[in-house]
């Protein structure tokens, strides 16, 4: 059973609301011209008088003394000399032990000082809109504001410094791996380099071996010659000619060893006379002299055995001689 | 040692009390910055306030900072105080309740603390006057007679609507009771109180 349209419920109903309301005002309407502010304000005392009805504690005397120190620092009502509240708070509390929401316990330190100015008129008090956190700050709370900004700024560059740190670690250990990556690139570069340098000359003698012959020149000792000092008579030799005469390859068997200080020499015969092919190394009486090109006019050979390492100007004594040769 | 001016009860069988003026003189005085009235206004109140905001917290500690922060905010709104809008204690309640409610909104503990209505005996500590006057020690025992009188459903929704801060569709949701019944119950048990204790008020206004 509800009796609130009469006066005294609405005074007690206005008087249980704006112990609620967000701002500490009354709502809009709840006090009709038939609610007598001063029944609101016996009903909001009686409200003030329930706490009587606890058993009082008294508090411990550390609490009263840590009271009078923030008084100290205080120094004075806020009217005279105003003094941010959550100042004081930073000051004298541990930041853990500071409330997480500072701005609904504001709102409601407004109300509770509204609730006692407004119940007895009927209008707001527009005064009370003064917020004691928007004047200014003191002195000592910029400086602790400072401090703290300098404590963030040291931390910062900390953390700058250590992930420096770090990107250098990780730098020198990039450079170091570039470093063997670039040596071993070297080394497969240089093996390559070799390997190509091998496959050209392997494609040169294979080409050398593939090559067809056009002509041949049989290499016959030469006893009719005056100089002949060695036997060989077992010994003999072929150069086979290539195609437009551009390659030939001599190849002898069972030469006798040459003496020291004496090498084998091939000569080419010419319409101009002998011209010196070149140097003939003979191992176990049997070697191989090749060469990309010959004089044009090539009649025949001669492999002669020579003093010294010098070339001569003519020919020595001959060893083997090419009279004829044959198209193959 | 409190100072404050002792008189003699206007009332022949009341003991002698200290006069809700001497109140407001010792919060003009804190308003002109007087350190030693602060003091006063802490011996008188702070049994009654520590004990209205542990009641709300169920924390000590926490009801401890919340004492002070009152005191202090006292020590900075004392010239807005208007003596003819309010008593002193009154104010003193409402914002304590005030501190507290927000406090046990932050620390989001409402559930815990809702299930621990009735108050957990504890070690007291005793300040060098005493809990409080002897006027207050007649004010808490009347309050404690009128508000034991009242039916228990009454006197839950008014501990729920001031000491826990819950409006009356919160006790509604909370206790199942429909919204009408606790509205009923809630201006029943303020009119009884009214009607029981309009001496106490009347020395108040």
């Amino acid at each position: 059973m509800s009796t609130e349209n009469q006066p005294e419920d609405k005074a007690i109903l206005a008087a249980l609301e704006q112990l609620s309301a967000p701002d500490g005002a009354v709502p809009e309407g709840m006090l009709a011209d038939d609610v007598p502010a001063e029944l609101v304000r016996e009903h909001t005392e009686l409200l003030g008088l329930l706490p009587y009805a606890l058993e009082p504690e008294a508090p411990r005397p550390e609490v009263k003394a840590a009271l009078m120190a923030r008084l100290g620092e205080a120094s004075a009502p806020v009217a005279e000399k105003p003094v941010d509240e959550m100042t004081l708070r930073m000051a004298t509390q541990p930041a853990s032990a500071q409330p997480a929401s500072a701005q609904p316990m504001a709102t409601h330190e407004e109300r509770a000082f509204d609730d006692v100015t407004l119940h007895q008129g009927k209008a707001r008090v527009g005064a009370q809109g003064t917020d004691i956190r928007n004047v200014v700050a003191p002195s000592r709370y910029s400086a602790r504001r400072s401090n703290r900004a300098a404590m963030a700024l040291a931390a910062v560059l900390a953390v700058c410094l250590v992930g420096m740190g770090y990107l250098y670690g990780q730098n020198q250990q990039q450079s170091q791996e570039i470093s063997e990556l670039v040596a071993h690139l070297d080394s497969v570069r240089q093996d390559n380099e070799t390997a190509v340098a091998n496959v050209d000359r392997l494609s040169r003698e294979l080409t050398m071996v593939t090559t067809i012959a056009r002509q041949v020149y049989p290499l016959r000792p030469a006893k009719t010659s005056n100089n002949l000092t060695s036997n060989n008579d077992k010994s003999s030799a072929l150069v086979f000619v290539c195609g437009q005469h551009q390659k030939w390859l001599l190849s002898v068997r069972n030469a006798d060893r040459a003496s020291v200080g004496e090498e084998y020499h091939l000569w080419f015969k010419t319409p101009d006379g002998m011209k010196h092919a070149g140097i003939v190394q003979l191992e176990d009486g049997a070697g191989t002299l090749e060469a990309p090109q010959m004089p044009v006019g090539t009649q025949g050979f001669i492999l002669t055995l020579e003093e010294g390492e010098s070339t001569p100007p003519e020919p020595g004594r001959t060893v083997l001689v090419s009279n004829e040769s044959y198209a193959l | 040692m409190q100072t404050n001016t002792v008189t003699s009860s206007p009332m022949a069988n009341e003991p002698t009390k200290l006069l809700p003026t001497d109140d407001k003189d010792i919060v003009r005085r804190i308003a002109e910055g007087d350190q030693t009235a602060l003091s006063e206004l802490f011996d008188r109140y702070s049994g009654l306030m520590l004990a209205l905001s542990r009641r709300v917290l169920n924390d000590t500690s926490d009801a401890e900072e919340v004492l002070q922060e009152v005191f202090l905010q006292v020590w900075k709104q004392a010239k807005r105080y208007d003596g003819s809008r309010s008593s002193v204690s009154t104010w003193l309640s409402l914002i304590t309740r005030s501190r507290s409610i927000d406090r046990l909104r932050s620390r989001q503990v409402v559930d815990r603390t809702l299930a621990s209505v009735q108050q957990e005996k504890r070690d007291t500590h005793t300040s060098p006057e005493g809990p409080g006057s002897v006027w207050t020690d007649q004010r808490s025992e009347r309050l404690r007679r009128e508000m034991a009188a009242l039916p228990e459903e009454q006197r839950q929704v008014l501990e729920l609507a001031f000491f826990q801060g819950m409006t009356q569709s919160e006790i509604a949701g909370q206790t199942g009771i429909p919204l009408g019944t606790v509205k009923t119950r809630t201006l029943l048990a303020m009119k009884k109180l009214r009607q029981a204790l309009q001496a106490e008020i009347r020395d108040l206004l």
